[in-house]
């Protein structure tokens, strides 16, 4: 119980940290800092990605959702108040209202549609807006993991590298990987178990 | 104890088959983010490290990167280069714990150096050596590689002759496969922004 408590008193840190440095990323980006915004996008982008293709269930529609959001975020930094929300949670609020918007306009447009998908695999949007709020926590908490832990998930989940090319190509050992990626796997469950989220199907 | 295993890898097991309900194992195109950059570009004063292409034929990157690991100097102290013209504070990305400094030496003529300093540089990765790029401001996006080193303690101080006179906007350490590609992996070790 106390190993349970320390990691998670560890995990809130790294998540206040991550939250402090992001605040001082878009500070650089307000002020015209590009490499601000791309080292942003690579800590962000791949969830918010893999967020929006689970509201529209379509890859170019969710590019396009990519790159709205962090245009969006270059344009409107000045305007973030880190003291009122974090960067992840406008993130992930700014993709899922512009998913919803770029599916409504696929549904209503059906040229757009086929040329967008393959016959048979259209999906209702009100069928994919169905788990928006429980996908939307999920990509929020695993966005806020720290950052170690985000980087060998990322790896492991979005690339598919297996644990040993991961060791290989950052440099660490193997069994630092396997770790981080429990503990990143450990966090994820204690916070959906904090948001009661719904684990069958 | 393994009992506690077993039910930790199941616990795991569970939390991934809820991540993949939530969140597809789908990825962006790499070329996302020119894309934001070329919406963008008109209105930034500092453009991101990411490389539009990098275009050297690959035949003349091997060469290219053969003559640059031997043009590289493993400096062994002294600077002998007068003031720097910019710095650029080095933060570890695909390995965090990479610290370092670059600084730019008459970086406005033909000739300059950048002499680059890193610590706490693991080890490359088998089969990969690292590559340090520079990006100038308006230089259209283009990442330019300028040196590629294997290092061989954790502190790595390089001399690398920059591509010439410019404003340089950035510095990165890329992770790149041995006679792969000549293009920026887009795995970044480390960079900074000069200032």
């Amino acid at each position: 119980m106390d190993d349970t408590a320390l990691d998670e008193g560890a995990g809130l840190d790294a998540a206040d940290e991550a939250a402090s440095l992001d605040a001082a990323a878009v500070a650089r980006v307000a002020g015209g800092d590009a490499v601000a915004l791309r080292e942003l996008y690579d800590r962000y982008g791949k969830v918010v990605y893999s967020f929006a293709y689970r509201l529209t269930g379509d890859a170019t529609l969710s590019e396009e959702c990519v790159q709205d959001v962090f245009v969006a975020l270059w344009r409107r930094a000045g305007d973030f108040d880190p003291s009122r929300a974090k960067l992840t949670t406008w993130l992930f609020v700014v993709a899922r209202n512009r998913a919803v918007d770029l599916g409504r306009q696929k549904a209503r447009r059906p040229e757009l549609r086929d040329e967008l998908e393959p016959a048979g695999s259209a999906a209702d949007p009100a069928d994919l807006a169905a788990g928006a709020d429980e996908a939307q926590r999920v990509a929020e908490a695993m966005a806020e993991l720290p950052e170690e832990q985000l980087v060998v998930l990322r790896l492991a989940y979005f690339d598919g590298l297996s644990h040993a090319e991961i060791a290989e190509l950052i440099g660490i050992p193997l069994g630092t990987v396997k770790g981080r990626v429990r503990l990143a796997l450990e966090r994820l469950r204690s916070l959906s178990s904090h948001y009661d989220l719904q684990t069958d199907q | 104890m393994r009992s506690d295993s077993d039910n930790t890898d199941e616990a795991d097991r569970e939390t991934l088959a809820q991540l993949e309900r939530l969140l597809p194992r789908v990825t962006p195109p790499v070329d996302i983010f020119d894309r934001i950059l070329a919406e963008i570009q008109p209105e930034a004063t500092v453009i991101p490290l990411r490389p539009k292409a990098h275009r050297r034929p690959v035949v003349a990157a091997v060469a290219t990167l053969a003559a640059v690991a031997a043009v590289i100097a493993i400096v062994a102290g002294g600077n002998g280069l007068g003031s720097p013209d910019a710095r650029a504070t080095i933060a570890g990305k695909s390995d965090p714990a990479v610290t370092g400094e670059a600084r730019l030496y008459g970086s406005t003529a033909v000739g300059g150096t950048v002499r680059v300093t890193l610590r706490d540089v693991p080890p490359a990765p088998s089969g990969h050596h690292y590559e340090v790029w520079v990006l100038r401001r308006n230089g259209g996006g283009q990442m330019e590689a300028i040196g590629s080193f294997t290092p061989t303690s954790q502190t790595v101080k390089l001399d690398l002759p920059l591509p010439g006179a410019g404003d340089y906007a950035a510095l990165d350490i890329s992770v790149q496969q041995d006679g792969g590609s000549p293009e920026h992996s887009n795995t970044s070790l480390a960079n900074g922004a000069f200032s």
